[in-house]
């Protein structure tokens, strides 16, 4: 599986995305259709959009308002003819030829993520090695503090969301100066500077679009650590 | 008997900190002091409800903000440990680098303080024993 990556199929034809679903939808953790853009709070960083190539030619805007970070999204153009392909996404896109196998899928998909030559394997984004001296052995420890975790940081962020549309801006720096020990002692450090920039814009209740855009990468970002914790340590977040 | 007598000799601590991970670590590292029985509380309106006993030694969040002006802080917290008893020990716990504001706490509330990050295990244990049996 391409673990923590949600694929999202866009596809006019019906045919088409049913024969992609089906062999798709027993191997990849989750598939979408997109019929009514539901993405918001999706991380562009772990989506990966299958487009087929009509898409091309119509306006993406609203995919790219939907999407966090769009830019970081890995698109999979589906073509049937790849020489008359014309694609304009940037560097993170690949053409793939119908009819394709998901050995395809696979070989193109993983292509970009190099962090993880194994399509099977994804690199943690925490490291517990603080919280292992902190345990002194102590292995009851360490599950409670991973337990605590995965409960309080979804809950954290939902209050933050909430906030975010009350325009409460000082609940959501409330929040984010709250969760900071925690991310600092996962050492997630990938989202330590979003964190704290976002804090300050909230603290000055400024760059109101960029605190909302944040909040919403760090919702996905840390929602991902929640669920490499979980499986790791087999904890169900329900 | 025995038992009863080392509960009731040991020196009661709270720990008020809104962060649950935090919260948990302090307690875990005043765990390895055997003299020091840990009470934790994620607000100071909670730890104040327990009148059951007042403690020697408070290990307090500086910011226990929740954005909306009806959590008790740090700072008014101070003020009421110190109405229940004006010797409890203050130690504040805090990522606050305004060295002139902590002055101020030290030189108007007395308390001590302790920057908020992972490795303070033993620094917070010597400070935890320094007020509890030495000053």
């Amino acid at each position: 599986m391409l673990r923590n990556k949600k694929v999202f199929l866009l596809d006019h034809d019906e045919l088409s995305r049913s024969m992609i679903l089906k062999s798709l939808t027993s191997e990849v953790n989750y598939l979408k259709v997109i019929d009514d853009l539901q993405m918001v709070n999706e991380s562009g960083a772990h989506v990966i959009l299958m487009l087929d190539e009509e898409y091309l030619e119509q306006d993406l805007q609203k995919v790219k308002e939907q999407l966090v970070d769009f830019e970081e999204a890995l698109k999979v153009v589906l073509t049937d003819d790849q020489e008359d392909c014309f694609y304009e996404f940037g560097d993170r896109t690949v053409i793939i030829e119908r009819p394709f196998s998901i050995h395809d899928f696979y070989d193109q998909a993983t292509k970009y993520y190099v962090e993880s030559k194994n399509p099977f394997v994804e690199k943690a984004l925490y490291d517990l090695s603080k919280l292992r001296d902190m345990a002194r052995g102590n292995e009851d420890f360490i599950l409670k503090m991973v337990h605590i975790f995965c409960k309080d940081i979804p809950e954290s962020l939902e209050k933050a969301t909430v906030a975010l549309m009350t325009h409460e801006y000082p609940k959501i720096k409330a929040v984010l100066h709250r969760i900071k020990p925690s991310v600092k002692m996962l050492e997630i450090h990938s989202v330590i500077p979003l964190l704290e920039l976002t804090e300050q814009r909230a603290a000055s209740e400024s760059e109101l679009e960029e605190i909302s855009r944040g909040i919403h990468k760090l919702k996905s970002d840390l929602g991902v650590v929640v669920e490499q914790l979980s499986k790791e340590f087999k904890i169900n977040v329900g | 008997m025995g038992i009863l007598r080392s509960i009731q000799s040991k020196k009661k601590v709270f720990v008020i900190d809104d962060n649950p991970m935090y919260r948990t670590m302090v307690q875990n590292e005043l765990a390895q002091i055997a003299e020091v029985d840990v009470q934790v509380f994620a607000s100071a309106e909670e730890s104040l409800q327990e009148t059951g006993c007042i403690p020697s030694l408070v290990v307090l969040d500086l910011y226990l903000d929740d954005g909306s002006n009806s959590v008790m802080s740090g700072h008014d917290a101070i003020d009421k440990f110190r109405e229940l008893n004006e010797n409890i020990a203050v130690l504040l716990v805090s990522g606050e680098r305004n060295e002139a504001l902590l002055q101020d706490y030290k030189d108007y509330r007395g308390v001590d303080f302790i920057t908020k990050e992972n490795h303070i295990g033993e620094k917070l244990q010597a400070l935890v024993k320094d007020h509890l049996f030495i000053k």
